[in-house]
């Protein structure tokens, strides 16, 4: 039973087209949403959201229709929102703020609010920053607070956008931890660039590119999509959709391999490339 | 650990306690820095107005600055940093407003009278014609600025309603000084028909105060409206109709 369901969700800006058509469905676990800047990721999580309304197209959030009052209001009893762009109030303390948003999600038993609030505070490593104003965190620490918020209330669905841009190796580590907790019930749809969090934690994946879906399976099959199109050499060779120099001296590419290359197997990354590549020559 | 999802807690009903904690919550996140500047300026400006012995025609001038620049100042509580996150919260779409309009609303009147008040000690008493002209004047100013926020934050994709609110405001400001004086009878005080005056600006007050507490009020209906319209429309009509 798919949670997420988009149907040929158009959304425009003026005459920028975001999303063209875009159809997916999403099922609970964790998906990842890989994509070029520009790719329309972030407009679509904002369409499931509900924070922003498609020109037409359809979307279903736990069988329920957005454009229903009541249906609305459900749907968003039920989800935790990560926007791209850190949505804080710089004069409020990490409490303060958390305690704020809870309100905002119906939370109105203060004991029980203020407990899961500082349970949510230790479990993102910020429990020493309880008293700190926003404004005085760092970057990764926003982001962590941004986590915080959006797992308020423990929603069944989850939408993150770029989550772990910003965060260290070790805390990058710990949100995997977080996100994939209790990933078997819930439903995590996941924008990110990054193609390790998507090959280290997503069940399935979506690649979209201009608005539109350019794949949809497993990240197995996205990688498997490369095979025999990825090649180390010397020497940079013609043929490389994308070239770049490791750091061993080699050269790989993805493209149409020449005669004689020397194939390797093809991550996530390969196969994106080659993906958002072939979309950007078309 | 007990989830405190809003839809398992019984407590998700919002109750009168709830409608008061969050009440207060959104009223304490308002951009209150900037309004306060705002108050200290105009009470300044009025206060420098009262300075003068003339009556109305004289400190007319620093009385109009003043009440503008608490309009400017009244449009940044609808600011809302947070804006793409809160709207997307159960409560935090047309109650926050609803918050934000009748907070918003309270300090601009209380704020208008303390300026007009200021600038108004010592004036003449055959002169009192003058502040009613004033208030109505910066009631209607501040029905526009309200109505536009009110309007601009209705839309989904809005971060910046108070931003809107002002350059509207700003807008209709310039374009009612490049009028000629004889067009303008609510700019320069002069020989002029004083109830003609109010009773327009008591319309213009009304009117826009309408817009303003409509666009708040009518959400649900709002919602309704657009999705039965959305419904009945063929899936041709661009950007209306459903795709199926």
């Amino acid at each position: 039973m798919e949670t997420l369901v988009v149907e040929s969700v158009v959304k425009s800006y003026g005459s920028t087209l975001a999303l063209s058509g875009v159809t997916l469905k999403i099922a609970p676990g964790v998906t990842g949403l890989l994509g070029p800047n520009g790719a329309g990721k972030t407009t679509l999580l904002r369409c499931l959201a509900t924070g922003l309304a498609p020109d037409s197209g359809d979307i279903r959030i736990m069988g329920r229709d957005p454009r229903i009052t009541s249906d609305l209001l459900e749907i968003r009893r039920r989800l935790g929102y990560m926007p791209q762009d850190d949505a804080l109030y710089s004069s409020l303390t990490c409490f303060e703020y958390l305690e704020y948003m809870a309100l905002l999600k119906e939370q109105f038993n203060r004991a029980a609010r203020r407990a899961h609030i500082d349970e949510l505070l230790a479990e993102m490593g910020l429990q020493e920053k309880r008293t700190s104003k926003v404004r005085r965190l760092s970057g990764g620490m926003r982001r962590r607070l941004m986590l915080a918020q959006a797992l308020l209330g423990r929603p069944q669905v989850l939408l993150l956008d770029e989550p772990s841009a910003g965060l260290d190796p070790a805390h990058r580590l710990h949100f995997r931890s977080l996100i994939t907790t209790g990933g078997e019930s819930r439903t995590v749809l996941l924008s990110t660039h990054v193609t390790d969090d998507v090959e280290a934690m997503c069940d399935a994946v979506y690649v979209i590119d201009r608005g539109l879906v350019l794949f949809q399976g497993t990240p197995s099959q996205l990688s498997a999509t490369a095979v025999g199109r990825v090649w180390i050499s010397d020497v940079r060779t013609e043929g490389g959709q994308v070239t770049w120099r490791t750091g061993d001296g080699l050269y790989r590419s993805v493209g149409v391999a020449p005669d004689g290359a020397t194939l390797v197997n093809p991550t996530i990354e390969d196969a994106y490339l080659l993906l958002v590549g072939q979309a950007a020559l078309n | 650990m007990t989830p405190a999802t809003a839809s398992t807690n019984p407590q998700s009903t919002v109750s009168r306690a709830g409608r008061i904690s969050l009440t207060v919550a959104i009223a304490r996140i308002l951009n209150w820095p900037i309004y306060a500047a705002g108050v200290g300026l105009a009470v300044g400006l009025s206060w420098l107005a009262s300075l003068h012995t003339g009556g109305a025609d004289v400190r007319a001038p620093l009385l109009r600055v003043a009440l503008i620049a608490l309009s400017l100042s009244a449009v940044s509580l609808f600011e809302d940093e947070a804006n793409e996150l809160t709207q997307t919260a159960p409560r935090g779409g047309g109650f926050q407003r609803r918050v934000r309009l009748l907070v918003t609303s309270a300090v601009w009147i209380l704020g208008s009278f303390l300026v007009v008040g200021v600038g108004s000690i010592d004036l003449p008493s055959e002169e009192g014609v003058h502040s009613d002209q004033f208030i109505i004047e910066g009631l209607a100013e501040v029905g526009v600025v309200l109505a536009v926020a009110g309007v601009v934050s209705l839309s989904q994709h809005s971060d910046s309603s108070g931003a809107s609110a002002a350059a509207t405001l700003l807008t209709l400001l310039a374009i009612s000084w490049l009028l000629p004086r004889q067009l303008r009878p609510w700019i320069v005080p002069g020989h002029i028909d004083w109830n003609r005056v109010r009773a327009l600006w008591h319309g213009v007050a009304l009117v826009t105060w309408g817009v303003a507490i409509a666009t708040v009020a009518i959400e649900p209906y709002r919602a309704l409206t657009v999705h039965s319209l959305q419904r009945s429309l063929p899936a041709s009509v661009p950007g209306l109709g459903r795709s199926d």
